[in-house]
């Protein structure tokens, strides 16, 4: 398994590729009849979009889905209101590659940004280019973190950032980069100040509608709750894994220089303060009239161990660091409000869907899919299989990594000195038992070897 | 005898001031190593708790101050100030061993070298060297308040030695430790990418 193992962009399409091509391409057709050439033409009534991505929320921590100790209200409201994707997942489970992966609708090998190291490309197509065509109106708000100057993203119409720590930003007094202008923190916490710039975006009279994309620095390591919140679960069980020790934080290649239970203190402390700033959004959303017809998703980047595993961080190819929150309400086309919906989904569908939602069709071809149709129709089949690839992240000790997890199974190959490892997800969902090179693995591992080789090549499954 | 068991005999001077000191501790570190990284497998809770979060804590304070003991350890058995330095960065050396062959997995030679600047392995290396410093300085205090020796106590290397040691990690601890953890990693990208 080697990075030339993947085909390059420029790479044959295949027949699913080509005939979502050739549909899109035909119906591009018939709209520039109507429209003027050369434009992405949305649907009559286009609707708005919020986009709120945080940073290592981890997909159960979530009250909504019965944690013991996390307070999350309107991040439930959103579940309630719209659906809960329960079996979400990031392609990779590392910060760049997956917030590139959001923004592109694909896969770390296409989009280029391989780990934290490597920069973003401004060659690629963000979601904000099609909307802004078809009249949108777009701000991107908060964390971008990719290596590299900041980007000339095109099609967008307001862009704050941070660039201090390394595009990392901080939680307190964050200097900030509005629209290429250095400008002072005007917040102490950056939660807070992020949410403000969001409602000012969403209170501007416009008429065309408009996509927000609010990225959170929150609830990254160094979990720095506001001042108020830091002792709001000084004496609370955490529940914490069997497995879990406090020290697991500074063992091999996890730097987090803390005990473990403090860090998981403010991480919940921490993911309340943002969950409250999420509230501020839905509100203003109500307060202008604007809930209807606007698209709210809430997904976080990548999940988060908690001494499972005996492991803290992300990155490794468990069900803990690669399953995420993914939250939708758009009360046009949710078919029933308070759902879980079973199929598996990407963070590279969220560009795909999003602008499924917003009617445009013609736009290259990605490698995430929509998930606009599981809002209508719960039991339409899913995917079968899809490819996990991590790329080594110095100076972290997680060798580069090429997995397939489908509904049951998970197989993963490691470079390096590592075994590959199986796992039965339905009897071994804390992935403990491995059952490679076994005779209970041996008659699962040719077909999961063939699919893993075919998502290599870029195929669906 | 043999050379070996005459190197190891009890009547050896070198093994008394030496070798049993610096192999003992380095033991004594091994063990809590293996004690804190085996403990993972024990499922009874008590148990496990005492066998990885306190054995983890006297595992993780032993590995940053060990010189702290073995140094004086070394000094007062007598032991040469080339002995004492070579005893005393045993376990350091053991630990930087070890995480430059764990770094060799997937990392190049180059690479995995560069990690023992890495914040962490940094501090634990520079920190035995200001150790030695300062052990040498309050062995000298000590020798000359209970044994009535003539001896200057502040003398000019271990004293440069803290010093320099203390300005550095200060520098890598300012702000957190943010300031030095961005600046390898600008260093890692100018010499690796």
């Amino acid at each position: 398994m080697h990075r030339s193992d993947f085909p390059k962009q420029n790479r044959p399409l295949t027949r699913r590729e080509v005939i979502k091509g050739a549909g899109a391409g035909l119906l591009s057709l018939g709209l520039m009849g109507l429209n003027a050439p050369g434009t992405a033409r949305a649907s009559q009534e286009q609707p708005n979009i919020v986009f709120i991505l945080s940073d290592d929320h981890r997909w159960d921590v979530l009250s909504h889905l019965g944690h013991p100790i996390a307070e999350t209200p309107n991040m439930d409201r959103l579940a309630k209101e719209g659906v809960l994707f329960e079996n979400a997942f990031c392609t990779t489970s590392l910060c760049s590659p997956s917030r590139a992966s959001f923004l592109t609708g694909n896969y770390a090998h296409h989009h280029g940004v391989r780990n934290n190291l490597t920069p973003w490309d401004n060659t690629n197509q963000t979601l904000f280019e099609p909307l802004h065509k078809a009249g949108y109106e777009t701000a991107f708000i908060g964390k971008w973190h990719m290596p590299g100057k900041l980007p000339q993203l095109r099609g967008l119409d307001r862009f704050v950032t941070f660039d201090v720590d390394g595009g990392q930003g901080r939680f307190f007094n964050c200097p900030l980069v509005v629209d290429g202008q250095e400008v002072p923190s005007k917040k102490e916490y950056i939660t807070e100040e992020l949410t403000d710039y969001s409602l000012d975006f969403i209170r501007q009279k416009r008429e065309k509608p408009f996509c927000l994309y609010l990225s959170h620095k929150a609830v990254h390591y160094q979990f720095f709750p506001p001042k108020e919140m830091e002792d709001l679960y000084e004496d609370v069980d955490l529940h914490l894994p069997r497995e879990a020790d406090n020290w697991v934080g500074v063992t091999d290649g996890q730097f987090y220089p803390q005990p473990l239970k403090k860090l998981y203190r403010d991480y919940l402390a921490c993911l309340k303060a943002m969950d409250m700033q999420i509230g501020r959004v839905l509100d203003e959303l109500d307060r202008q009239g604007l809930a209807d017809n606007t698209i709210v998703v809430y997904a976080g980047d990548n999940g988060f161990f908690w001494g499972e595993h005996h492991l803290l961080d992300k990155r490794w190819p468990y069900e803990e660091s690669i399953r995420i929150p993914l939250l939708l309400r758009y009360p046009k086309r949710v078919k029933q409000t308070d759902q879980k919906i079973e199929q598996m989904v990407l963070n590279i569908d969220l560009t795909p869907t999003l602008l499924d939602l917003a009617g445009i069709r013609d736009v290259p071809a990605m490698d995430g899919e929509s998930m606009a149709p599981y809002l209508q129709d719960p039991d339409k089949q899913g995917r079968r299989a899809w490819l996990y690839e991590y790329f080594a992240d110095y100076p972290y000790w997680v060798p580069e990594t090429m997995g397939i997890r489908t509904d049951t199974h998970k197989y993963i190959e490691y470079e390096g000195r590592r075994s590959p490892e199986l796992f039965n997800l339905v009897d071994d969902p804390q992935e403990k038992h491995n059952l490679y090179p076994g005779s209970i693995g041996q008659p699962l591992l040719t077909g999961l070897q063939a699919d893993l080789n075919s998502l290599k090549r870029g195929e669906h499954l | 005898m043999s050379p070996i068991k005459a190197l190891f005999s009890h009547s050896n001077p070198l093994f008394k001031q030496f070798i049993f000191p610096a192999l003992f501790s380095l033991g004594v570190f091994w063990l809590m190593f293996w004690t804190y990284y085996l403990s993972w497998n024990v499922d009874n809770r008590l148990l496990h708790f005492l066998l990885t979060d306190v054995v983890g804590a006297l595992f993780g304070f032993f590995l940053m101050f060990n010189v702290l003991f073995v140094y004086p350890l070394l000094y007062f058995k007598g032991a040469s100030s080339t002995q004492r330095m070579t005893g005393s960065f045993l376990i350091t050396l053991f630990w930087c061993l070890k995480e430059f062959y764990r770094m060799t997995e997937f990392y190049t030679l180059g690479e995995s070298a560069f990690f023992l600047l890495f914040p962490i392995q940094a501090n634990i290396i520079l920190m035995s060297f200001g150790f030695m410093g300062l052990s040498e300085l309050a062995c000298r205090c000590i020798t000359r308040k209970y044994r009535k020796i003539e001896l200057k106590v502040l003398t000019p290397l271990p004293l440069s030695i803290v010093i320099i040691v203390l300005g550095i990690v200060i520098f890598t601890l300012h702000d957190g430790g943010v300031t030095y953890f961005f600046l390898y990693n600008d260093l890692y990208k100018f010499f690796f990418m």
